[in-house]
């Protein structure tokens, strides 16, 4: 009750009005978190039009261009094409994608909300801009590898919930496994960079080798000491309980993302990561 | 006279150049501390200000010196990244390697803190809101680019 008037209302996007689905799709755009790894990094780069530089410990991606253009971009795609890219990660011609696409989590989207995407990035500009090639070593660089990988580490399939819950917590887990995808950079990765589900969300190692947070709500190594409306406030403004501000990676999360979302899928992500396994640290490799 | 002034001479020179070898070594992690020390006020300022002025504790009437307090130490991030003080701690070499853009995240802390003053000195909330925002965004922002991550437990 002495919460009451919290006016951190204020700091929220004028009350999604749903309308069209442009909008909606707007929205899932940030929801999905397109825009960080779909815009170059330089001030003037148009966002979606591609080309940033993804380093993973396989080698470096360059995100494509997925502004509507015809030649450069997606603007040739049926609905059908893309909904494939997403839940099956084969694009038009057969073309297997690599995991650096996190489609291991966009498997879960509903056809909804994809079209909803799909109609916002067709509204957009088209950008001629052509898509840069990935720099592999020579053994993954050919689409058998990413065909091979999808063999063994792959498992398709939409978000079914769970119905046991109610709709909140339902809201939290679409956000976060799928649509959000933390588990991508929280969730640790076995030696072929497959996710390690039954550690969902317990820290894991970054490509540059710095760890990223367990965010479990483990009372020491993860988030078990944070309450529900800190974690709220984190995901909006990027402060931490203590006062301090989030950097690197998830700050642009949080730019991108999770400070454009309503404060009712705020809540629910919050909800969702409190309702996890308490896991605690995995013991540091020996060597 | 003279003869005697020259092995002094010689004598202070090395020994101050040893010092200063010394020095360069627990300089980058006196610094550190000493930036942490700064960061630490700017936490203490800013955690109470959203504590007070998101109602989850009652307004001891301290919240102005807390607005104050934070626009007043924001002056001094300017000046605590000396060149060579980055190796072994968080601070990113982009701090020494980019002065401009680093510059320009120390201004936007400065900008912001003060407005954030200001707004409070004002009392209108939603005014408040949006300018405590600004300054968690200056934080945050270079905190984005200029600070390496890490596991914060
Ligand atoms: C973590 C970074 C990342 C995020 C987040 C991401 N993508 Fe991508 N995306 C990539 C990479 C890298 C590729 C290329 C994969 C390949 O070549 O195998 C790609 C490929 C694609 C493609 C296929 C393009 C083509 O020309 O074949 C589409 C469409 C796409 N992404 C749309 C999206 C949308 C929409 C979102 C948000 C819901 C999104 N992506 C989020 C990295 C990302
Ligand atoms: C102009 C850049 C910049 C701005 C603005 C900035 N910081 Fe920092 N901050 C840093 C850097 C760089 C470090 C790492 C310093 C090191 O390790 O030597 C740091 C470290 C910290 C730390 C860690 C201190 C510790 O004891 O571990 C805290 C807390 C912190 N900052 C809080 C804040 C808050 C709160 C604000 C906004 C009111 C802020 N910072 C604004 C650059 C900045
Ligand atoms: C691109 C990688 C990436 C993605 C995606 C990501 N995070 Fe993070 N997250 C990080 C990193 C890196 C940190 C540590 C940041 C730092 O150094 O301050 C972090 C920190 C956090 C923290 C603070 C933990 C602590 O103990 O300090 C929370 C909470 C968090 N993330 C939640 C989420 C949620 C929820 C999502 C999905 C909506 C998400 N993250 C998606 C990389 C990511």
């Amino acid at each position: 009750m002495r919460r009451a008037c919290l006016p951190l209302l204020l700091f929220a996007l004028p009350a999604i009005a749903q309308v069209t689905p442009i909008q909606r799709g707007a929205y899932l755009v940030h929801a999905g978190g397109c825009i960080s790894c779909h815009t170059a990094e330089t001030d003037d780069a148009v966002p979606l039009a591609g080309g940033r530089a993804l380093e993973s410990p396989f080698g470096t991606f360059y995100a494509p261009n997925i502004t509507p253009d015809r030649e450069t971009g997606i603007g040739g795609w049926t609905d059908e094409e893309f909904l494939t890219a997403f839940w099956e990660g084969v694009g038009p011609g057969g073309k297997y994608y690599y995991p650096a696409f996190p489609y291991p989590s966009y498997t879960g989207i509903t056809r909804a909300d994809l079209l909803a995407i799909k109609a916002y990035l067709f509204s957009l500009e088209p950008v001629r801009q052509p898509n840069r090639e990935h720099e592999l070593p020579w053994y993954l660089d050919t689409r058998l590898a990413a065909a091979a990988w999808q063999l063994l580490k792959f498992d398709a399939g939409r978000f079914t919930g769970d119905p046991e819950l109610d709709e909140e917590w339902n809201r939290g887990a679409y956000l976060v496994r799928h649509l959000g995808h933390c588990g991508e950079c929280h969730t640790p990765r076995d030696a072929l960079g497959g996710l390690i589900r039954d550690r969902e969300l317990a820290g894991a190692v970054g490509p540059d080798g710095k760890r990223i947070p367990n965010i479990t709500p483990h009372p020491e190594d993860g988030i078990g000491s944070w309450d529900r409306q800190e974690i709220e406030l984190f995901l909006e403004l990027g402060m931490l309980p203590d006062g301090d501000f989030v950097g690197g990676a998830m700050a642009e999360v949080i730019d991108d993302n999770t400070s454009q979302l309503t404060p009712g899928d705020r809540r629910a992500i919050a909800r969702y990561l409190l309702s996890l396994p308490a896991l605690p640290d995995a013991e540091p490799p020996a060597d | 006279m003279r003869f005697k002034l020259f092995p002094c001479l010689i004598c202070l020179l090395l020994a101050s150049a040893l010092l200063t070898t010394a020095q360069a070594e627990t300089s980058a992690k006196n610094w550190s501390k000493y930036r942490h020390a700064v960061m630490d006020v700017l936490k203490g300022h800013i955690s109470a200000i959203s504590l007070v002025a998101f109602n989850q504790v009652e307004d001891t009437g301290h919240l102005k010196q807390h607005a104050a307090g934070l626009a007043e130490a924001a002056t001094e991030v300017g000046k605590i990244f000396p060149a060579g003080s980055g190796e072994g701690t968080h601070a990113l070499p982009a701090i020494w390697e980019q002065p401009e853009e680093f510059a320009a995240a120390v201004a936007e802390l400065e900008r912001t803190t003060q407005a954030l003053s200001e707004a409070i000195a004002g009392g209108d909330r939603r005014t408040i809101a949006s300018a405590f925002k600004a300054a968690g965004d200056a934080c945050k922002g270079c905190h984005e680019k200029f600070r390496e991550e890490h596991d914060h437990d």
